[in-house]
């Protein structure tokens, strides 16, 4: 059952028109704003732009304040649907596989339609989907999907802390923080780091693959990840906890779970930093020789993993500083709340649930099977046993044809050199329609190594139809042609041209 | 049959012992004023008023205060979002990636490990 959630205009005491009016004149004539009423350009002149001491009031009252008199229109339901499909093929296209939970994920809806209602500006459409990957946190995507890896409810202790993070999340869609969408390096890099993925990843055998073992190619996963992911800065993710906390309070959490998320947020920053530690990316320039398309493999890893330890260590250090932030401002405006007890129970009750339990098990033998890889037991013969057994009990029932869970099994085959077996696996996750933006990858990767060129073009065609006509398939399918010697068309030499740095020029041409 | 009792005991002292190993503790103080509650009263008190760290957790009530023994050996309740417990507690290890070894068909690239130097 598709759960939706809408939080409805509600008319403030704060919109009461004079005494609104009042205030916004007397905002404007201290902050010197022009009267244009972007929450967000009205958020940063009113505000300041490096933090939110100088707030005379909760930060929900000054938004909604801003909102007065606004007329928005009613998006169409079958708008909002086809928004929420396309953050979904983007969150397939990060590598997220919806997770078919539906009773866990009504009741993070439930959670997230409690919080709307506490929020009386304009009419605010957003909706929980949850993923299979084994991460902590949460991402708003620009049409309003919060998309929850399934692993972060691994984490969390109560319907509070869940509270906290969905809103968090839905403070960066009411302050349109995808307008301002701070794309890094990481994005610059995106076709990179998926290509490179690519590589190292779909060699058949470990010796001749670039990266050393399975442990390096997850590290390089989470670059993947985080490079397609939204990224905002300090300014707005202080902003996004501000007005969670004033949702929350609005809605009847208890507050200060919204600090326990943030520790939480900290501390999962600085578990991925020791992962890399333990785990130093060794790449092995020989093999680097041989991957099929042309680029610096060496420096890319080294910039890309040093930019991932510099995230990490940015969002380990900023999660205490945003944490300082949220205490102030709850002593601040807040000193007398009402600390409700956190809601444990029935937080556990939906883990508990037979229907829910059941799938989470399916996910505890995936991500266990991945724990014992990337803990090195592909070096032995028992251990990849082990880690296929558990495996094996992931690919069942719901999650049959599950992305996150076949490329686990994919990734074990491999490492038994059972080659057939591993390709069997993307196959089966294709059957879903809702496979990964790699599965198609890895497939046609395979058909082209194997010289079976149209197959290639099957599945390159099969990626434009499902995630676009992005430009990273435009040196495959260049390649492709070529090698079953079909013309390449000059628009699409051009755009190859257009789109490339100078080691890949080459490739675009005949 | 005895083997199995003999295991049961031992799976139970071993689960005593991890326990113990896991015993929460206060490892740091996130503010320099901590809220703690006294006569059911929610109050501000310096940090350093409370005693020296680690400070042992006796227990955790339902809105997250933390009951400890106090610097005068009285109980004590310290609200959660205020301090950082073992747990959740790992030392920082904020230095940049580097390249850690070299030779000449592999580089190795990573970020250095607890205890090890940071460059300036």
């Amino acid at each position: 059952m598709v759960f939706e959630v809408q939080a409805k205009n509600v008319k403030s005491r704060l919109e009461r028109p004079v005494f609104a009016q009042f205030l916004l004149a007397t905002i404007f004539f201290i902050n010197g704003c022009s009267s244009t009423l972007s929450v967000k350009d009205q958020f940063g002149s009113v505000f300041g732009e490096e933090d939110l001491t100088n707030l005379d009031k909760p930060l929900i009252s000054h938004l909604v304040m801003q909102e007065n008199g606004e007329v928005f229109d009613e998006m169409a339901l079958s708008l909002v649907e086809s928004g929420y499909q396309e953050d979904l093929v983007e969150t397939r296209f990060a590598g997220g596989s919806l997770v078919d939970i539906s009773s866990l994920e009504e009741y993070a809806n439930k959670v997230l339609g409690r919080l709307m209602k506490s929020w009386a500006g304009r009419t605010i459409h957003a909706k929980v989907f949850i993923v299979s990957r084994k991460d902590f946190g949460g991402i708003s995507r620009k049409n309003g999907a919060i998309v929850i890896p399934l692993g972060t409810f691994r984490l969390l202790e109560n319907e509070d802390q869940l509270a906290a993070l969905l809103a968090h999340e839905l403070s960066h869609i009411i302050l349109e923080h995808h307008q301002t969408d701070v794309i890094g390096f990481l994005g610059n890099k995106a076709f990179d780091i998926g290509e490179l993925y690519l590589n190292l990843s779909a060699k058949n055998g470990r010796e001749e693959a670039a990266l050393k073992d399975y442990s390096q190619l997850k590290a390089l996963d989470w670059v993947a990840h985080r490079a397609l992911i939204p990224s905002w800065g300090r300014v707005q993710e202080n902003e996004a906890d501000l007005l969670g906390v004033d949702l929350m309070v609005g809605a009847g959490f208890n507050a200060d779970a919204m600090v326990m998320f943030l520790k939480l947020v900290g501390a999962s920053a600085q578990e991925k930093q020791e992962y890399l530690i333990k785990n130093p990316v060794v790449i092995n320039k020989k093999a680097d020789q041989s991957l099929s398309l042309n680029f610096d493999a060496d420096s890319l890893v080294k910039d890309l993993f040093s930019v991932l330890d510099q995230e990490l260590s940015k969002e380990h250090a900023e999660a205490s500083v945003r944490q300082k932030k949220v205490r102030g401002y709850l002593k601040g405006f807040y000193a007398d709340r009402k600390r409700s007890d956190f809601n444990v129970s029935a937080y556990h009750n939906v883990l508990r649930a037979r229907s829910v339990r059941g799938v989470l098990a399916k996910y505890e033998s995936a991500y266990s099977a991945d724990e014992l890889l990337v803990s090195g037991a592909d070096s032995s013969v028992k251990g990849l046993n082990r880690a296929s057994r558990l495996g094996l009990k992931s690919v069942s029932g719901k999650t049959k044809y599950d992305s996150h869970n076949r490329l686990l099994m994919y990734e074990i085959r491999k490492r038994q050199n059972k080659q057939k077996s591993a390709i069997k696996n993307l196959e089966l996750a294709l059957k879903s329609g809702e496979a990964t933006y790699k599965v198609y990858s890895l497939l046609e990767a395979n058909a082209y190594e194997n010289k079976q060129y149209k197959e290639s073009l099957k599945y390159l065609s099969k990626m434009k139809e499902s995630f676009g006509d992005r430009d990273d398939l435009v040196l495959r399918l260049i390649r492709s042609k070529k090698s079953l010697g079909e013309p390449v068309s000059l628009s699409l030499k051009a755009r190859c041209l257009s789109i490339f740095k100078s080691s890949a020029i080459a490739q675009c041409l005949d | 049959m005895k083997k199995e009792i003999l295991l049961a005991a031992l799976l139970f002292l071993s689960n005593g012992a991890l326990w113990a190993e896991e015993r929460l503790e206060i490892v740091a103080f996130d503010d320099e004023v901590v809220e703690v509650r006294k006569n059911g009263k929610v109050i501000e008190m310096k940090a350093s008023d409370i005693g020296p760290l680690p400070i042992a957790i006796l227990s955790k009530d339902k809105v997250n205060f933390l009951k400890i023994k106090g610097k005068d050996g009285g109980e004590l309740w310290v609200s959660g979002s205020y301090v950082t417990t073992s747990n959740l507690s790992k030392i920082p290890k904020n230095c940049r990636s580097t390249v850690i070894s070299k030779a000449n068909d592999e580089v190795m690239y990573g970020v250095r490990g607890a205890g090890e130097k940071c460059k300036k």
